[in-house]
């Protein structure tokens, strides 16, 4: 009996050991690609330095921006959009029944005054309460309604838009003056894009002037240097090797252009959806998937959004125990796709990833790295076999964390001066070493709360107000 | 059972074991080349910006001075030695920029004297891909004829795609007319470009080139997007002398993409009298066509077609409902007239679209596309 058990102990440990082979082999492929992407990116960039459209020629948008209490960032948030660098474009703020001071604030702000509009019921959502233009700015448009969540808020936001493309942008959010222009480009770039999306990187530590990011300094806590390199991670290797494999199934809600045509097709953001950005692309991409790849969703890795993340352990748990439900919800939901031909490469690699790594990751790596040491200690597995795993799962995690960090380099704004350096690579070690253990165990928690009922649960959100450079608070 | 069990294991993790030392070998190695990189990259990064920083104001003093004819060959080799190319390279990328109409004169002259012409020259002769494309892109800022019938060769014989776009770009900054239906052919027949790329390129030739491509587009047999973004071109620079081609193209269009670009350029140099060609778009199955027609004849015609307008605030399509009632809010006073009239319309369509334009009118809320067409001479 006791054999039998040593026998499988055995067996779970040498797959644990080789699903961290194919997990990082996978990285390793997708590094390849993406560093030789952003490379191209970037010299495609130089080469088509002052060549633009006329400005009549380039595609307006709206972008939607869904509030619920969001007192503390809504005005820079706000403010930085209008400030956009582009030709034309409208800013539609939804305030989804906040609690907060977050309507008044934007009244009292963008000089709102109540009109007297009804909503075009393009997409489905419920009753507004009412619609405000800016005497200030007339880009700006904010929609008052009940509390009905986020995607009631983007379709709210959606209805009241009138222009052929919709970028949604989350109100903790700041986006760059020229990220417009260039995410814009996407459609331009890569002829038959239906969506397309963009970096999204810490405004932690990061000082304000004038609504943009003027000087990026490093934040002092471990918890969000940590996530500076997990976003790093995320997109600058995980979404640009995913958009050049045209599998990317996920745009994040935070910084995303869609066309509207094919969001009216697939009537905008599922209500019940808890990660309705994930939902979202999951969707486009089965229609597009049926176009023989005349259309596309891509990711460009240079226009940039800045978004607040947690600072704390238990608050960023709670974010990460939510994106786990949220991918859960969306993949089980869509489990037709798992190696269906018919939804061609998005079937066959990009929905299988997330299947195996993503999902069912979670609950390998949180039962894997305790049964390993389990096993070692029982002498199940021997020295070299626990070194070895050891290497497999982290030392090589370390390696594509820190070989992110040499992509950053290439992108758009960096942490100056060696030190930040220093730093990134010490969180890199505590990322591997520790906290992706722990995300591991929030990840298998938001899996089983999901399982067991707790869907729709956002858990608590906290907000900070953005770091303002002195000068600017002289201003205000 | 459990002895083939166990041996079955012990075969795959064997494997894995066996090789525990190379593994850590390879990804300490591994780790170690990568930190070492990344800082070098860090560093590199900074001594670009560094001497780029130093490099700009010699340059730009020197520029000035050979404006000025106050310096000589010596002096430009001094300021600009070969190990000072790439920076040059980089300051002529942000100052020259741009397919406006920019003197490049004395720039190409200092890279003339100083040898970074001919560097560049050599670099396009001897490497390829990205090398060559990002060399042909600096030696299309100095837009120097000289260099026309190198950009014309690489046009022929390249098939990297970012060397072609940089060579049609040098031809266009050189203004070199005729080639511009080999730039045409290559770039979108050949190459799978996309059109806005394609026109983009082609404004690079400016006016220079408006009367060619309506020669091009009038003579040649073309496919519909070809003709989409030679219309594009002549309607962005107002090319009269290109209406009747256009009106032609427009009555006998089987391709609808094409006839939006048809329209959009009649909408910017047409008049009163061209509109009868743009009735049956009215009445399109395709929404856009519909919407289309619609702004034109707002922007050909004025008042003269609201009742039309009227008709098609009543639209299946919120997008041309909504067109529809923005047009008729800029037929002047008869137009607002009505609009105000058709915000306590029954009909539900009319009633929602002419509200929101109203209110958007009252704030400002313009769309910018109809504040450009306002300023059309």
């Amino acid at each position: 009996m006791l054999t039998v058990f040593h026998s499988v102990l055995y067996a779970s440990d040498v797959f644990v050991f080789w699903y961290f082979v194919a997990l990082n082999a996978i990285y390793m492929i997708l590094l390849g690609i993406a560093a030789k992407a952003m490379y191209e990116y970037n010299e495609e960039r130089r080469i088509e330095r002052g060549v633009a459209l006329p400005p009549e020629f380039m595609k307006p948008f709206s972008v939607i921006m869904p509030a619920f209490n969001e007192e503390l960032a809504i005005i820079d948030s706000v403010t930085a959009l209008l400030q956009l660098d582009y030709p034309e474009f409208e800013v539609l703020v939804c305030n989804d029944g906040s609690t907060d001071k977050t309507l008044d604030l934007l009244k009292e702000h963008f000089t709102l005054e109540k009109v007297e509009v009804e909503k075009m019921d393009r997409y489905p959502c419920g009753p507004v309460k009412a619609v405000y233009f800016s005497r200030k700015d007339p880009k700006l448009v904010v929609i008052d309604k009940e509390n009905r969540g986020k995607p009631d808020a983007l379709n709210t936001a959606a209805c009241f838009s009138r222009y052929p493309y919709i970028c949604s942008v989350d109100a903790d959010s700041l986006l760059a003056r020229d990220s417009m222009t260039k995410l814009m480009h996407g459609f331009v770039a890569v002829p038959g894009s239906v969506a397309v999306g963009g970096v999204v990187r810490l405004a932690n530590g990061a000082k304000l002037e004038k609504g943009q990011i003027r000087e990026l300094g490093m934040p002092r806590n471990m918890v969000e240097r940590i996530q500076i390199v997990e976003y790093f991670r995320a997109f600058l290797f995980g979404r640009v090797g995913f958009s050049r494999l045209n599998v990317l199934l996920i745009i994040s809600g935070a910084f995303g252009v869609f066309r509207q045509d094919i969001l009216e097709q697939i009537k905008g953001w599922n209500r019940k959806a808890i990660g309705e950005d994930m939902e979202l692309v999951v969707h486009m991409q089965k229609l597009v998937s049926q176009t023989n790849n005349r259309l596309k969703i891509i990711f460009a890795p240079d226009p940039v959004c800045w978004t607040q993340a947690p600072s704390t352990l238990g608050l960023l748990s709670i974010q990460r125990d939510r994106w786990q439900r949220a991918l859960t919800q969306c993949l089980t939901k869509n489990i037709n796709m798992f190696f269906n031909l018919k939804y061609r490469n998005i079937g066959m690699i990009g929905y299988p990833y997330y299947f195996i790594f993503e999902l069912l990751g979670a609950v390998i790596e949180f039962i894997g790295y305790p049964l390993v040491i389990m096993s070692f200690i029982l002498g199940i597995i021997d020295l070299r076999f626990f070194l070895l795993f050891i290497a497999v799962a982290l030392v090589w995690g370390l390696c594509i964390s820190v070989t992110s960090l040499t992509l950053a380099e290439l992108s758009y704004k960096r942490y100056p001066g060696r030190k930040a350096l220093w730093q990134l690579l010490q969180a890199a070690l505590y990322e591997n070493f520790g906290y992706r253990q722990l995300h591991a165990y929030w990840r298998f928690k938001g899996m089983i709360r999901y399982i067991f009922g707790k869907k729709a649960d956002w858990g608590e959100v906290h907000r900070y107000r953005f770091e303002h450079s002195h000068r600017n608070e002289g201003e205000h | 059972m459990t002895d083939a069990l166990n041996s079955f294991v012990e075969s795959i993790g064997g494997y894995g074991v066996f090789a525990a030392a190379w593994v850590w070998a390879i990804l300490s190695i591994y780790l170690i080349v990568i930190v070492i990189h990344l800082f070098n990259r860090r560093h590199a990064n900074e001594s670009v910006r560094i001497h780029m920083k130093k490099k700009t104001p010699e340059f730009d003093e020197l520029i000035e001075k050979v404006a000025a004819n106050t310096s000589d060959d010596a002096e430009i080799r001094r300021v600009l030695p070969p190990a000072a190319f790439p920076y040059f390279a980089r300051y002529i990328e942000h100052r020259l920029a741009g397919t406006g109409n920019v003197d490049a004169s004395v720039e190409s002259t200092i890279a003339e004297k100083s040898g970074f012409a001919d560097h560049l020259r050599k670099r396009i002769q001897k490497h390829g891909g990205w090398k060559r494309a990002l060399a042909l892109r600096s030696l299309s800022y100095l837009r120097n004829s000289r260099d026309i019938e190198l950009f014309r060769s690489i046009l022929e014989t390249d098939r990297f795609k970012h060397a072609i776009f940089a060579a049609a770009l040098g031809l266009g900054l050189c203004g070199d007319t005729e080639s511009l239906e080999a730039v045409l052919r290559k770039l979108y027949v050949e190459t799978p470009s996309n059109r806005d790329m394609v026109l983009s390129t082609l404004l690079a030739y400016g006016n220079k080139g408006a009367d060619a491509m309506n020669k091009v587009l009038a003579s040649a047999e073309l496919v519909p997007a070809v003709q989409g973004v030679i219309v594009d071109f002549l309607g962005t620079l107002k090319h009269r002398p290109a209406l009747p081609t256009i009106l032609k193209l427009l009555k006998h269009a089987t391709d609808k993409e094409a006839a939006i670009h048809f329209m959009e350029a009649l909408e910017k140099i047409g008049s009163e009298k061209d509109c009868e060609v743009l009735l049956p778009y009215l009445k399109d199955s395709d929404f856009r066509m519909r919407l289309k027609a619609i702004n034109a004849l707002e922007r050909l015609a004025g008042s003269r077609y609201l009742d039309e307008a009227e008709q098609l605030m009543n639209d299946e399509s919120p997008w041309v409902t909504r067109n529809a009632a923005e047009a008729i809010s800029r037929m002047g006073p008869d137009g607002l007239a009505r609009l105000k009239a058709l915000a306590h319309d029954r009909n539900e369509r009319k009633r929602l679209a002419a509200k929101m334009v109203i209110a958007e009118r009252e704030f400002g809320r313009i769309r910018w596309r109809y504040r450009y067409a306002n300023s059309i001479p």
